[in-house]
């Protein structure tokens, strides 16, 4: 396209706020290809999963290795930058896939089969938020005000959560169920939600605006394609949307984080306990 | 009930066949991590300093590709017990 052609590919993308960048439609590919992934390891064979998942997560790097060979350039906009940073951010997701399928071992608890699959995805999201400062997990975990009922709204979504799955009550020490819901808290809901509303979600707003939290709550819906009864799946991603929203609104973290560990230990150690 | 930790890791977990698909899942998994590690390496040795901001990209996914690969091969080396 000459210097003087208007770019009408641009008027046509800008309501959307997406940029028709080679970027931009390379993330919608990336961000599509992990989903059939998902897809993949849901409902047809889990290695067949992984393999598009390890073949996602090399291209992202190579894609990113490729973008940042030359140095930015005076006159690069942020939003060109930010895109570049997007490559990383959704790296963590096949990330998180390849460690819940090989790091849980037969002969470990459910309790702390949740530590060992979601260790490597929060050393990888806190190494992601050092790659992309502009992430600010830390500035966003230490913004408190106003989170008390977004924190609190995890005891309800709980209740609703064990409704709709009703797992088993665990068989367990005291001592392992105690161990357990830390491990919960840290390795699930802390890094699930850092992943997802601290890096993903803010890597893909500062580069395709609006459109880019969809793609982030899209995401999140589809890594719980594996949940049942899939009921369960509907509903994380309806409050997948909810935390979105609370964690845009308020730009910060630390409510959806309380909320989402409130949720998940209530769900599956206390009210399996309390009711079941 | 997580995204990590479900229905579908614990099917796989107790399916008949987990040993023949934790094989071939561990060794795409160690695969990557040996790709990128030679990597890694080399961007260090032919582009010097200025690839600093590269391999923390690549860190990234090093790091907790290496604490998988530790735990295979710790479950693999007690499983020979």
């Amino acid at each position: 396209m000459s210097e003087q052609e208007p770019d009408t590919s641009s008027e046509l993308w800008a309501p959307m706020g997406l940029r028709p960048s080679r970027l931009a439609l390379a993330a919608i590919g990336y961000t599509t290809g992990i989903v059939v992934a998902e897809a993949c390891v849901a409902f047809v064979r889990p290695d067949f999963g992984v393999v598009a998942h390890a073949l996602i997560l090399f291209a992202l790097l190579q894609h990113h290795l490729w973008t940042t060979r030359r140095p930015i350039v005076l006159g690069e906009t942020g939003r060109s930058i930010a895109s570049r940073e997007v490559l990383v951010a959704l790296a963590l997701v096949p990330l998180l896939r390849i460690s819940s399928l090989t790091m849980p071992l037969p002969e470990m608890s459910q309790l702390h089969s949740y530590t060992a699959a979601g260790a490597p995805v929060l050393v990888a999201t806190l190494l992601a938020a050092r790659a992309l400062p502009s992430s600010d997990l830390r500035g966003r975990l230490l913004r408190y005000s106003g989170q008390t009922l977004i924190a609190l709204s995890g005891i309800p979504l709980g209740l609703f959560a064990y409704a709709i799955a009703r797992p088993e009550p665990l068989d367990a020490s005291v001592s392992d169920i105690v161990l357990g819901s830390v491990g919960l808290v840290a390795f699930s809901a802390a890094a699930e939600e850092l992943l997802f509303r601290g890096v993903l979600q803010n890597a893909l707003y500062a580069a395709f605006g609006p459109v880019g939290i969809l793609g982030s709550t899209g995401l999140f819906a589809a890594v719980y394609l594996g949940v049942r009864p899939l009921g369960y799946a509907a509903f994380a991603a309806a409050v997948g949307v909810l935390f979105t929203w609370f964690a845009h609104r308020t730009r910060s973290l630390l409510g959806v984080v309380v909320a989402h560990a409130l949720l998940t230990v209530s769900a599956i150690v206390i009210w399996p306990l309390v009711i079941g | 009930m997580t995204s990590t930790v479900n229905a579908t890791t614990q099917a796989f977990l107790d399916s008949g066949i987990f040993e023949l698909l934790a094989t071939r899942i561990d060794v795409v998994a160690t695969a990557l991590l040996v790709i990128l590690l030679i990597e890694s390496e080399l961007l260090s040795a032919y582009l010097g300093s200025a690839v600093a901001v590269r391999r923390r990209v690549l860190g990234v996914s090093i790091v907790p590709l290496l604490l998988i690969f530790a735990v295979i091969v710790f479950a693999r080396t007690t499983s020979l017990r």
